[in-house]
């Protein structure tokens, strides 16, 4: 009697699960809320439009951020609209219901974007009725693990194949029902864990790809340094969520009116962990490293417009600039600029821990881990909360997610998008995420001309322009791209098209009325024919498996080949290790992909795309815009500043020196009981010591 | 004997030199270096000049080569590239590791793999014969990243009941954690085991078919004698070869194992050392794996003495 229905009922058990949770959630995240009404069964579909056109509709596409209560209204209305169920009491599907309040709670705090929302709750939904391991986990992971290792014995495909259909139907009926009926055994989980102070003590433990180097003016970003730097250093400003510079180991600061000349109050009672207390001499002697001409940072070109560093007083800095620049503030809070004590040399920084930060140096063994213990004398009262940071190195992905769904490890920053898909049907697992202005791009090499006789750029020496250099073709490509279906495809639905400039929409000089570049293929035919192309062209675009580079890579080839225009794409991948000497920045690939991670507006554009800039990775050159990119750092007002990127905006969407094609949001993965974790926008900021753990 | 040895160790010394300077020249080919790898897509050309003599890499490559050398010989490995952190140390408990994962693999694998090659070799072409020859076939095609990621979908992530990699917390050790070996030992024991005994049962086949075991079968010994006695011992001489062989093919399936597995062993310190381009760990690490192919092969050679006069060197 029951077998014949049991898919059927299944689905609705699993909506009616979803609709209960959904309100728990959202009853538990914002304040006293009435108790769960009798729950409604529709269909998934319907639901699942529903709650789609709800929150899309609620949302101009300009303003991606939904409050936990507008949602909460939009996903009451819709269930208050629907009849009653044919199958009342059964349900409490705990597991969903964890699931999809993982991913309200999310939505809440983060602001997610309505894309974001629908694709969490349709994976809830997906994800509700299967167990733990399915055809797509096995399939993602295998996939992984193949592209990762090198070793070409089968192809990816073989694989994938092979295991897709060993994986077929492996979750029968019964299966399924054995689910459901464990569910509706195991009493409802305790909530409210959003409302509960916050606890010190216990572990978090990281798995990270590998670590480099100890001395913070070296991190890298793909590596565990920059988390190191934020949990043993302090900065001397940092962005707080809201994407404000925040006082930090500098308390207040000004300037003259001029922006020329900047004064900073350091903060009184921070203190090194030998005990020394951190004094202007400290931050003197962090920014001479940085800007010493022998100096091997990558932040040194970034902050090379300081002139002198003078310290009147033990508290007080005082930088003249030379040149006016109203971005100060913001250059101080990159990690490479974690402040260290004044005269302890590079060989000392490379070798042990001089930091003042939330936690000091434990263990660290650069092959295996690193382990990091609470500092009790921090400077920020009641923080930081975990007693213990411990970093794993773990070169393989598919390990890092596997060890993080078992919970041998608690957080995983930057998961790769395809894992998504098996974390999100995880109860134990949270994903914390954020739009963010990090975007991947596809640069066409303009010029090589304004460089000729730079020793910056030694490897365009003498070449020739590309076929790039041809504005129409440029402008073809502009136009035969579907953003929509790269954002959805490359980023696993979630991206956000992006509008071939660097600015991020929640950027504060991002030009509001910018119009949208959409795929036109009128448009993209008549530049092609302009650059005399009209019998179509064939493009080779190089990659690397990185920063989800690839899957752009191959979500642009599709993309542009099936608006079957005359285009044709030739991907080829290389080797990620080697990819940014040998290829990137790189006569032999004009047309290539890169990544970025968020920089507010005027550091994004000046290191991308002024002309004599070392990372002008399209090789473009405009007078205009470098003009531009003066003006507004040496101007006071804010809202010319703003009109001067607008400006900006426009000539980037005019030349398209390089298709900015996708924003990609800041993500990290964690247990459900590492609590205060909220996705950070800014890049290399991520303030561990607001992060805490729960039991269980 | 002693000639023999003397010949066979100077041959070995030529050899470690010459795949160390394989391995210089290679790594010195393909594109990036440490500094260039270690600052990425942010590297400028100031920095990376700058941190290129910091790190000693604007020196020739030769005189990098040498300076290597000349410190290995007098025991000095010196510090890693990137962490500034002294290789030898890393090295001597990785070493450790990598051998208790490669010993507990071979004394599963290689007495199972002889006694279920005969077994089947002398039962050729019943229902089990095939069934162990199919398994094994496709135990040796699939790769190991293949099959160490199913076993930890299946062992891990569904039935929990292993750990899905190797992390240990700190005080830890690979011994007081068995249940961390279980799943490397496992997926190296898989191909090495199915190997061996393919090996061994090809070669229990011929000479099966052969004029004296005829004979001595004809003559009325019983079959249990006939297989100790005859079959045996002519079998195992190739097969001791393969093992031996299989030393070197184990490790390049180790590096892959303990990457997967997060496992600390040698193999993963190889790995990095390549995607970092840290030549001294590269060369260590490589060079240790290489000696202990080559000692292997040595003790291959002085057994298959023992086992057969006719080979005998002197």
């Amino acid at each position: 009697m029951k077998l014949p229905f049991c898919t059927f009922k299944l689905k609705h058990l699993a909506v009616f699960g979803l609709a209960i949770a959904l309100i728990v959630a959202l009853a538990c995240s914002s304040d006293p809320a009435p108790a769960p009404a009798p729950a409604p069964a529709i269909d998934e579909q319907q639901l699942r439009s529903i709650v789609a056109d709800a929150v899309t509709q609620a949302q101009p596409a300009q303003q991606p951020q939904v409050s936990a209560q507008e949602i909460q209204s939009m996903v009451q209305a819709a269930v208050g609209s629907v009849q009653m169920p044919d199958l009342p009491e059964q349900v409490s599907a705990s597991e969903i219901q964890a699931m999809v309040e993982s991913a309200v709670a999310g939505a809440a705090t983060e602001g997610a974007s309505p894309e974001q929302i629908q694709a969490m709750v349709e994976s809830a939904v997906m994800a509700a009725t299967a167990d733990a391991v399915t055809g797509a986990d096995v399939q993602s992971a295998i996939s992984m693990a193949v592209s990762e290792s090198q070793a070409g014995m089968m192809t990816t495909e073989d694989v994938q194949s092979a295991v897709m259909k060993a994986t077929e139907g492996q979750i029968t009926a019964e299966q399924v029902q054995a689910i459901v009926d464990r569910a509706v055994a195991t009493p409802e989980p305790a909530m409210g864990m959003m409302g509960d102070e916050p606890t010190q003590g216990g572990s978090i433990r990281f798995g990270m790809i590998a670590f480099n180097s100890l001395d913070p003016m070296l991190a890298g970003l793909a590596q565990a340094e920059a988390p190191y730097g934020e949990l043993t250093h302090d900065s001397i400003t940092m962005y707080w969520y809201d994407g404000e510079v925040t006082p930090w180991a500098v308390e207040s600061w000004s300037s003259t009116a001029d922006l020329s000349q900047y004064t900073f109050k350091v903060r009184e009672g921070i203190r090194f962990h030998s005990g020394d207390p951190v004094t202007s001499a400290d931050i003197k002697y962090t920014l001479d490293r940085i800007r010493h001409p022998d100096s091997p940072s990558p932040h040194r070109d970034n902050i090379n417009y300081i002139d002198t560093i003078t310290t009147p007083d033990d508290l007080t800095v005082v930088l003249d600039l030379g040149d006016p620049n109203a971005f100060l503030m913001g250059d101080m809070t990159d990690y490479h600029g974690r402040i260290v004590p004044n005269g302890v040399s590079s060989e000392e920084i490379a070798s042990a821990e001089y930091g003042s930060g939330p936690y000091t140096l434990g263990e660290h063994n650069p092959t295996v881990r690193t382990v990091m213990d609470r500092n009790p004398d921090y400077w920020r009262e009641g923080r930081p909360h975990a007693d213990q940071m411990v970093f794993f190195y773990m070169p393989e992905q598919v390990t890092r997610i596997e060890a993080l769904k078992t919970g041998a490890i608690d957080v995983v920053l930057s998961p790769a998008f395809e894992s998504l898909g098996a974390l999100a049907g995880n109860p134990d697992v949270r994903i914390a995420t954020t739009p963010s202005a990090g975007v991947v791009v596809i640069d066409m090499h303009t010029s090589y001309a304004h460089v000729q006789g730079n020793d910056d750029h030694a490897a365009v020496q003498g070449a020739n322009d590309s076929i790039f250099s041809n504005k129409n073709l440029r402008k073809a490509l502009q136009y035969a791209v579907d953003r929509d279906f790269v954002a959805e495809a490359a980023l696993f639905g979630r991206g956000s098209p992006a509008n071939d400039h660097p600015v991020g929409i929640n950027d504060q000089y991002y030009w509001d009325e910018q119009p949208i570049i959409k795929q036109d293929l009128m448009k993209a035919r008549e530049y092609l024919e302009a650059a005399g192309y009209g019998d179509g062209v064939e493009i080779n675009l190089d990659t690397s498996d990185f920063s989800q580079m690839l899957d752009t890579a191959e979500a642009f080839k599709e993309s542009v080949e099936a608006a079957d225009i005359g285009i044709s794409v030739n991907i080829t991948a290389h080797d990620s290790s080697a990819y940014w000497t040998a290829q990137w920045m790189n006569p032999c690939c004009p047309f290539v992909t890169s990544a970025w991670g968020a920089r507010p507006a005027n550091a994004a554009i000046s290191v991308q795309l002024r002309g004599s800039g070392v990372w002008n990775e399209s090789y473009y050159n405009n007078a205009r815009l470098d003009e531009l990119l003066d003006l507004a750092s040496s101007e006071a007002d804010f809202q010319t500043r703003k009109d001067y990127f607008q400006e900006m905006q426009e000539i980037l969407i005019e030349d398209v020196p390089v298709l900015y094609l996708a924003y990609t949001p800041v993500m990290y993965a964690h247990r459900a009981n590492i609590n205060g974790v909220q996705a950070h926008a800014a890049l290399a900021h991520w303030l561990f010591e607001e992060w805490w753990v729960s039991e269980n | 004997m002693a000639r023999f040895l003397i010949v066979r160790l100077s041959l070995i010394v030529v050899t470690l030199l010459a795949v160390s300077v394989a391995i210089f020249t290679l790594i010195e080919a393909v594109p990036g270096d440490a500094a260039s790898v270690m600052q990425g897509q942010q590297a400028t050309p100031d920095s990376l000049r700058n941190l290129r003599a910091q790190m000693g890499l604007d020196r020739p490559p030769h005189i990098r080569y040498l300076d290597w050398i000349w410190d290995a010989v007098r025991g000095d490995l010196g510090q890693s590239a990137k962490s500034n952190a002294s290789i030898s140390e890393i090295m001597g408990e990785r070493l450790a590791h990598s051998a208790l994962l490669a010993v507990l693999a071979f004394v599963i694998a290689v007495p199972l793999g002889l006694v279920m090659g005969v077994w089947v070799g002398t039962r050729a072409d019943t229902k089990m014969d095939r069934f162990l020859t199919m398994g094994g076939l496709v135990t040796i095609s699939l790769p190991e990243f293949v099959t160490g990621v199913v076993m930890i979908l299946i062992l891990s992530s569904t039935l929990g009941w292993l750990p899905s990699s190797s992390i240990m917390m700190p005080g830890e050790s690979v011994i007081g954690n068995p249940k961390v070996l279980v799943m490397p030992v496992l997926t190296v024991t898989g191909a090495l085991f199915a190997y061996i005994m393919r090996m061994a049962r090809a070669n229990v086949i011929e000479v099966m078919e052969s004029n004296y075991v005829r004979t001595a079968i004809l003559k009325g010994l019983p079959m249990r004698t006939v297989v100790v006695r005859h079959v045996l011992r002519n079998a195992l001489l190739p097969t001791i070869t393969v093992i031996a062989n299989n030393v070197g093919w184990m490790f390049g399936g180790l590096i892959i194992i303990e990457n997967l597995f997060a496992y600390p062993g040698m193999g993963s310190l190889l790995i990095q050392a390549i995607d970092t381009r840290d030549i001294r760990m590269l060369q260590s690490t490589a060079l240790i794996i290489a000696s202990v192919y080559a000692f292997s092969n040595l003790a291959a050679d002085l057994a298959y003495g023992a086992l057969n006069p006719r080979v005998r060197l002197s």
